[in-house]
């Protein structure tokens, strides 16, 4: 195949040669994989996922951006176990466009993982969320919560006045920003059963972000996950009695727990988070995204007081 | 189109052409092709409508181009699908359904797309080019490909009103030909139809072909390639197909499919070598992933660590019939369709 063998010539797939291929008549394969808004090549060493190439088909900016995001995790978490848990880069090469080489990590992705049954379901829940918690708990220096720097951050979703409740997160002083993942979903954690494996996609990696929007986007996006992209999701994580809410909730208290912030409070923020989706699903041209996110938003504001009353 | 003229030939003669006021002239045979309103170079002579209802996709080209940007166009979707059923956001303008073109290397070459429809492959692939030319006997197919080329202000995509059996151009001068749902609709004229094409690759040029598995799973279970098939027709003996074609339609069966090995050796004995194969599931047309072997597991492994695509039962089916295909080296010989290239 011409690309491969453009791949094979070039540096980074020596790089992969030099150290994964030890015979001459090793082979390398691939598996196109076309379900995402990227395209990717997983490319197999003897039967063995060895790397992913990440191609973009039209936003080049985000592949290279992704790259960079990397490279600064890496940098930000040398010496932190955490490290191991965030997808290597192997080099961005240019094939006429860019190609962003990752080293392969174990695992299944996290909403697999999740459809195995409620008990797995709750591990990986909690294992996710112990990976956020200790995510941003190591990368503490980076902190603030300068009232300035929220409104920076609340102003890039609303040009005039802001709602009340990011105006509660930008009283608050114990919401801070921190580096954030930026978009974190269950599908992007390779779990095992002996925990997470891996971490993928960091192209909404952040320095300022809010990262109570990254824990409610890892519970939204289980819920969707198990229920669907519908008001079941909806309704299912934050307004009825059942395993999942329940887990949902005793999740918030843990995160809300180990950050010294105010349940109650933690609450009243939820709609910031649909902010944050909705402004995403617009970039993507999303509609059935949108469309979700916008009806959580109104369920978050109009049942606010009604959110995890039955549990 | 300075491009274009260097292998532009006229399709009746083979003589050499001059460009002059929207215009193409054989300097041989006098003979004229002139481009429409819509930026179409008419060759052809006989529209072939392909499609549900000609009169409202003719509205649509209308209501189309009336638009100054593909950013209205994108704004105003949801009421050109009302204008038309046959158009789909989804089917014509996804550039998803170009992916599979990242097996390949396009980048700077002339690619000509055989049978390109709504552009749902020409347009994505003009990124990378440095020419595409975009080829259809469906009249306001390849009117709704020009003007949403038009649209993204791609100055590199030629739109040809044209057959494939009668191509405008010199010999040797095509990098690429793409044929995608095109070949299998050539019946018994299939090797002549390559033998054409071959002429027209410059040496180390690919054909990429996008084409149905006869021993794909669905058809073990009756269901049919379209209306005017028989079930289980692809297992018939050919004269017994023939017979009851002539008996109920009245004519010959125009659809071909064959098996891995039948596309290996139609396109071996029209000239072509480096003959590789890519197996992609569910389908051709939008593809979840496409594989490079059938003979290392990798298919086997992925299905056991990807979800497919959503989660319904169907396909959680079809992903463990494919998973046992493979454990027994067989999913290749079973995979539904193929991506095909071959080089001259």
């Amino acid at each position: 195949m011409t690309f491969l063998k453009k791949i094979m010539s070039h540096p980074i797939l020596s790089y992969l040669k030099e150290n994964f291929c030890k015979e001459k008549n090793d082979s390398l394969n691939f598996i196109l994989h076309l379900r995402g808004s990227a395209v990717v090549f997983i490319f197999y060493l003897n039967r063995k996922p060895i790397a992913v190439a990440k191609l973009s088909r039209d936003n080049f900016s985000e592949l290279i951006q992704e790259y960079e995001n990397l490279k600064k995790l890496h940098h930000l978490f040398r010496g932190f176990e955490i490290e191991k848990t965030i997808e290597e880069p192997l080099g961005l090469i240019n094939l006429g466009e860019p190609v962003l080489l990752k080293k392969y990590i174990e695992g299944i992705p996290g909403d697999i993982y999740l459809a195995k049954g409620k008990e797995k379901a709750i591990k990986c829940l909690n294992l996710a969320v112990d990976w956020l918690i200790n995510f941003l708990n190591n990368l503490k220096s980076y902190r603030t919560n300068s009232k300035d720097e929220k409104i920076k951050i609340a102003k890039k979703f609303y040009q005039g006045g802001l709602p009340s409740y990011f105006k509660l997160w930008i009283e608050n002083k114990s919401f801070f920003i921190s580096p954030t993942v930026g978009d974190l979903i269950i599908r992007n954690f390779l779990v095992e059963d002996d925990g997470i494996k891996g971490v993928i996609d960091f192209a909404t990696f952040e320095m300022k972000g809010i990262p109570e929007a990254d824990l409610i986007g890892l519970m939204v996006s289980s819920a969707t996950s198990i229920f669907g992209l519908n008001e079941k999701a909806i309704k299912n994580t934050f307004f009825c009695k059942n395993w999942f809410s329940s887990e949902v909730k005793n999740l918030f208290q843990k995160y809300c727990q180990f950050f010294k912030i105010n349940f109650k409070d933690f609450l009243e923020i939820l709609p910031i988070y649909s902010d944050r989706a909705i402004s995403i699903a617009t970039k993507q041209k999303d509609k059935k995204l949108i469309e979700f996110h916008s009806m959580l938003k109104d369920n978050f504001i109009k049942k606010q007081k009604q959110i995890f009353q039955e549990i | 189109m300075e491009e274009f003229l260097k292998i532009f030939c006229c399709p009746a003669c083979q003589g050499k052409v001059e460009a002059k006021n929207n215009q193409i002239k054989c300097l041989n045979c006098k003979k004229i092709f002139s481009f429409d309103e819509d930026g179409v170079l008419k060759i052809a002579k006989e529209n072939s409508f392909f499609g549900k209802d000609q009169e409202k996709m003719n509205e649509l080209i209308k209501a189309i181009r009336k638009m100054s940007s593909f950013e209205e166009l994108e704004k105003n979707i949801l009421k050109l699908e009302k204008l038309s059923p046959d158009f789909s956001f989804k089917y014509c303008l996804d550039p998803r359904r170009a992916d599979w073109t990242f097996l390949g290397d396009f980048f700077s070459k002339i690619v000509v797309d055989l049978g390109a429809g709504y552009g749902s492959i020409s347009i994505p692939l003009a990124r990378k080019a440095k020419l595409v030319i975009a080829i259809d006997s469906c009249l306001e197919r390849i009117k709704f490909l020009s003007q949403i080329a038009r649209l993204k202000n791609l100055k590199n995509v030629i739109s040809i009103f044209g057959d494939a059996i009668k191509l405008p151009f010199r010999e040797n001068s095509i990098d690429r030909f793409l044929m995608v749902g095109l070949l299998e609709y050539f019946g018994k004229n299939q090797e002549k139809l390559l033998l054409y094409l071959y002429k027209f690759l410059k040496p180390g040029g690919e054909i990429w072909i996008g084409i149905e598995n006869k021993l794909s799973p669905i058809y073990f279970l009756g269901r049919r390639y379209h209306d005017e098939e028989l079930p289980f027709e692809p297992f018939l003996p050919e004269f017994l197909t023939h017979l009851l074609h002539k008996i109920i339609w009245k004519r010959p069966p125009t659809i071909k499919l064959r098996t891995k090995k039948g596309y290996f050796e139609l396109l071996k004995k029209a000239g072509f070598h480096d003959i590789q194969f890519f197996y992609s599931f569910p389908d051709y047309k939008n593809p979840a992933f496409i594989a490079s072997t059938d003979k290392e597991g990798i298919i086997f492994d992925y299905l056991q660590r990807k979800k497919w695509t959503g989660s319904d039962f169907k396909v959680k089916l079809i992903a463990k019939g494919v998973k046992i295909l493979d454990k027994m080296n067989l999913a290749g010989i079973f995979a539904p369709t193929f991506f095909i290239k071959a080089k001259k």
